[in-house]
């Protein structure tokens, strides 16, 4: 069973990157619906690509270089969407003479990248370098997002917070909480200051807003 | 020595005279009050120019939100936001610029000089300020060291008052209950007995609590070569005023309710009382006397009084007034050589005495002493005459709002207001102590020129001063409610600038001590009741006895 869920496919800016999503034809099994999950923590791969990109069904290594990010937005891509016309072929018939048709159908997610991995280990922050169109994307394991929230000192650490809230996007602050949540079942010794900080975004986002 | 900069100028404050900088205060030595000062050229050399530190705003601060758990400290969050630096605050400090001292004009002159926009502050160096703030140099001929700059350590900056500026300008203690007024008096008492002042001192002491200054007699401290202060006490019952002392508004104020007739009669009689027996000698028969001689009725003396109802009313206050009284006397009076000695501190006591002689004393012993000083100055009175005081003396009034009352008439404002205005020509200081400034004449009030300011928190009291006392800053009269028992804001012409200070600990006890009435409560229940539960139980038994015996006991 492989971890990857899909390939950068293109990029709204430095951090934000569009994931398409393995479709029918690419795999024989579908990346489950969890894998890529608002709020699922994944790995982006940099060059050099890992030798096992070629569908070996191997993860990368673990400290292949990769970008850490976030899946913080989904979209569904279907250019039948609004084509109501005539057809000369039904659904059934197209699934047999032209099946790249259907392919054109995709799923994709946004990622926010919010920190990086090399070979010091994970490191919060802006990444230095990009991802290329065609890296892939796998999902990371639960001791990997935990080690992602470790500084060198072995402290919890939410230095990407910042930067995404200025972000401005209605979904960080949503994609904050889930975050921190998750956390604090990850850092339970930790919950009273994940707690401040949940507390914090919550008001600003839930309690400000509507008042 | 501090000699780090400890801040970086920000700009030009609000007024002319401020300027802002901004600072990390991590030790947290930027006070309120503090003294900082900048470099500036002023004429051709670098001068400091040294301000007081007057406000303080946060222009950084941990968001609210980071604080919302007591038992996570705010810096953890941050830390965890990536935030790791122990420069968490930062501070807009507003500084007063006093200027750089002048020691030609004895004063701080302000340069206007502003500092430069980024030029480094520094905080004033202990030494810089022990020499700067003070008039006086603690130990030294006409000082008065009173305690230690409050923004320091105790003892790192202490500050002596001129005593040539509040003996002959005037001084002011003005403080609430219990913030320490009587205790600094003391202080400052001691400091005038000590052998580099010899000061010639009296002290109105309505309440009897400067006993304890007696205890200067036998310290080793206070003598020097020959020189032992004195302290003298006259208690209620050594008082004398001599009767034909008095002057006319002394007996109308002491004689209460007069009708305009009587006012007449008695403006007659005394005048014909002095003509007739001479000024300041006749008695308070021959005032009577003379009563009977002005009046209308029959001149015989039984006749007068019955017949004429203003002249027996007059007579009746009279001899209520005066002769019921063992203070006002027909031949004997407190004299002023027996009062005033350079090195000699005495102490009138007026506990237990109505207010209105209060008044009337302190009246008359002003009155004495301020003329005795003038005619002295002028030459009219020659060595070995009783009168004769060839030397400048300081008269400290404990209560002075009753002695000079605010929307009232007293017979000792008139006196005090004219030696508050007039005795620095003649060598006459006054030095005012009262917990109710609100109650007390603003006109008196604003000729003290040293004022030491304790604690105040009555509105009232704070608006009068702030009214009257024109050299404290508003930014001091801030202060006033936060100040704690002990520590006093100086200002005016004994020191450099206004300062906050913490009262020197007294070398003699202080007498002005509270009653502690739940220990007094619990010693009667402990040996009173006791003893009294006794005497009741002795008396039962007698009575017992007396009914066996079945006697009557006488």
């Amino acid at each position: 069973m492989t971890d990857q869920i899909g390939v950068i496919v293109n990029s709204n800016s430095h951090i934000d990157y569009v994931c398409q999503l393995h479709g029918p034809l690419e795999r024989e099994q579908r990346p489950p619906p969890d894998a890529y999950a608002f709020g699922s923590f994944v790995a982006i791969s940099l060059p050099p690509f890992p030798a096992t990109f070629q569908d070996t069904g191997q993860s990368p290594t673990a400290y292949a270089p990769c970008l850490i990010g976030v899946v913080y937005n989904s979209m569904l891509v279907n250019p039948n969407f609004s084509n109501l016309g005539p057809r000369l072929s039904s659904q059934y018939e197209q699934t047999v003479f032209s099946p790249d048709l259907l392919d054109e159908t995709a799923t994709l997610v946004g990622v926010l990248a919010l920190g990086w991995q090399d070979s010091a280990g994970p490191q919060q922050g802006t990444p230095r370098l990009a991802a290329e169109v065609g890296a892939t994307v796998r999902r990371l394991t639960g001791e990997e997002v935990k080690q992602f929230h470790r500084d060198a000192r072995g402290q919890l650490s939410l230095r990407y917070a910042a930067a995404i809230l200025a972000l401005n996007n209605s979904l960080v602050p949503a994609l904050l909480l889930d975050i921190i949540d998750r956390l604090g079942t990850f850092f339970p010794q930790e919950q009273a200051i994940l707690q401040v900080m949940r507390d914090n975004v919550a008001w600003k986002s839930i309690v400000q807003p509507a008042g | 020595m501090l000699s780090s900069a400890i801040g970086t100028v920000k700009g030009p404050g609000e007024t002319l005279h401020e300027y802002n900088f901004i600072a990390p205060d991590p030790d947290r030595q930027l006070k309120h009050g503090e003294f900082v000062y900048y470099t500036a050229p002023v004429d051709g050399s670098e001068r400091r120019i040294l301000g007081r530190i007057t406000d303080r705003a946060a222009v950084k601060l941990f968001p609210d939100t980071f604080l919302a758990d007591p038992s996570v400290p705010p810096h953890t969050v941050a830390a965890m936001l990536g935030y790791e630096s122990n420069a968490t605050e930062l501070f807009e400090i507003t500084v007063t610029v006093l200027g750089y001292y002048d020691e030609c004009l004895y004063d701080f002159t302000n340069p206007r000089v502003p500092p430069q926009g980024g030029a480094p502050v520094f905080i004033a160096e202990d030494d810089m300020l022990t020499d700067l703030l003070s008039r006086g140099r603690q130990g030294e001929l006409g000082s008065a060291y009173i305690g230690d700059l409050l923004s320091r350590d105790p003892g790192a900056v202490p500050v002596a008052l001129e005593v040539r500026g509040f003996t002959s300008t005037h001084l002011a203690i003005i403080a609430s209950t219990g913030s320490g007024k009587s205790y600094l008096a003391g202080v400052l008492l001691e400091e005038l007995m000590m052998p580099y002042n010899r000061a010639s001192v009296l002290v109105i002491d309505p309440h009897g609590e400067y006993d304890t200054l007696q205890q200067v007699q036998n310290m080793e401290s206070f003598r020097d070569l020959g020189y032992s202060p004195k302290v003298r006490i006259f208690r209620p019952q050594d008082l004398r005023v001599r009767i034909s002392s008095l002057t006319l508004p002394d007996l109308r104020y002491l004689l209460t309710n007069l009708s305009e007739k009587m006012h007449y009669q008695l403006g007659r009689a005394y005048r014909y009382a002095q003509r007739t027996w001479g000024e300041d000698k006749y008695t308070l028969e021959q005032l009577l006397r003379a009563v009977r001689e002005v009046g209308d009725g029959a001149q015989s003396e039984d006749e007068a009084a019955d017949d004429d109802p203003t002249t027996g009313a007059l007579i009746w206050r009279l001899g209520a007034a005066l002769g019921g009284s063992g203070i006002f006397h027909d031949f004997e009076n407190l004299e002023l050589d027996e009062l005033f000695q350079p090195g000699m501190c005495t102490l009138v006591q007026l506990n237990e005495v109505e207010p209105r002689q209060q008044q009337v004393i302190v009246a008359a012993l002003l009155r004495r002493v301020y003329q005795a000083r003038i005619d002295t100055e002028r030459g009219k009175i020659q060595r070995g005459e009783r009168n004769h005081v060839p030397f400048p003396v300081f008269c400290l009034l404990e209560e002075a709002h009753n002695f000079a009352p605010a929307n009232a008439d007293a017979v000792s404002s008139d006196q005090l207001k004219i030696i508050l205005s007039e005795g620095r020509k003649f060598g006459v200081g006054v030095g005012l102590i009262s917990q109710r400034p609100g109650r007390l004449d603003s006109d008196v009030l604003s000729q003290c020129m040293t004022q030491c300011i304790m604690r105040i928190t009555n509105p009232i009291d704070q608006n009068r001063i702030a009214e009257s006392v024109e050299s404290v800053g508003r930014d001091m009269l801030k202060e006033l409610p936060a100040l704690s028992k002990g520590q006093v804001i100086v200002s005016g012409a004994s020191v450099n600038t206004p300062l906050m200070l913490r009262v020197r600990t007294r070398r003699t006890e202080h007498g002005g001590e509270d009653i502690n009435a739940p220990a007094q409560w619990r010693h009667w229940f402990e040996n009173e009741q006791p003893a009294q539960a006794a005497e009741n139980a002795l008396f039962a038994e007698k009575e017992l006895e007396r009914d066996e015996d079945g006697m009557l006991w006488a």
